[in-house]
């Protein structure tokens, strides 16, 4: 599955998109990513799918758009 | 003929200039049934992390997201004080200490509403938008600013 990355995520990863195998939810997905991004351990982030962020439990679909989201810096 | 319809967005590319403050303030007199504006200007401030000073903030943004998100915040505002108009724009790109990089306007009848309004508007906004800022050094290295809520 096809993802997108912002700020200090998108610097660890070298890249603003990646691509990424299956995962059943996000939860899994987070556990596939930290084993390809260590250094993902040590950030706090949020996931949007959609355009709305859900939580750990929510079921994901390969064609989801889901986008990385770390702390937000708004104002 | 067919319109085409301007695309409306809450960003525009660097600092938000005094000018266009001033011409937002402008438009708003033939309004006559605001009594009150309420205006929020956010600044780049030249802090200190470890020992270096921050010189500028380079913005950037989940940009599909975030104009959907700060357009239900405001209209969520809107409707629930009534107000008569509200305008939302913050920066992309770098913006420099001393600058201005987000500009929030409301506009009611009465004072009460639209300061209540104007300080919920930014605090959801911070919260909300999927925004991000590098902080960038007169040395030239950053750090990424996280919100304190």
């Amino acid at each position: 599955m096809r993802i997108e990355l912002f700020g200090i995520l998108a610097q660890i990863a070298e890249q603003n998109v990646i691509e990424m195998n299956a995962a059943t939810n996000v939860l899994a997905l987070r556990e596939l990513l930290v084993q390809k991004f260590p250094g993902f351990r040590n950030q706090k982030f949020r996931i949007a799918v959609n355009l709305l962020l859900v939580d750990d439990s929510h079921a994901l679909n390969e064609q989801d758009k889901i986008v990385l989201l770390p702390p937000f810096a708004g104002g | 003929m067919e319109l085409k319809k301007k695309a409306i967005t809450f960003f525009t590319d660097g600092a938000i200039a005094p000018d266009r403050i001033a011409e937002s303030i402008a438009k708003h007199s033939t309004k006559k049934n605001i009594g009150a504006h309420e205006i929020f200007l956010g600044q780049v401030r030249a802090d200190e992390i470890n020992g270096k000073v921050v010189d500028a903030i380079e913005f950037s943004a989940y940009r599909e997201m975030a104009e959907n998100v700060i357009a239900g915040i405001r209209e969520e505002i809107i409707m629930k004080h009534n107000l008569v108009c509200a305008h939302v724009l913050h920066s992309m790109g770098l913006v420099r200490v001393g600058e201005i990089c987000l500009f929030v306007f409301v506009s009611s009848s009465h004072r009460a509403a639209a300061a209540e309004a104007c300080r919920e508007m930014v605090e959801r906004i911070k919260k909300e938008a999927p925004i991000f800022g590098k902080e960038i050094f007169g040395d030239g290295t950053f750090s990424w600013k996280i919100n304190q809520l």
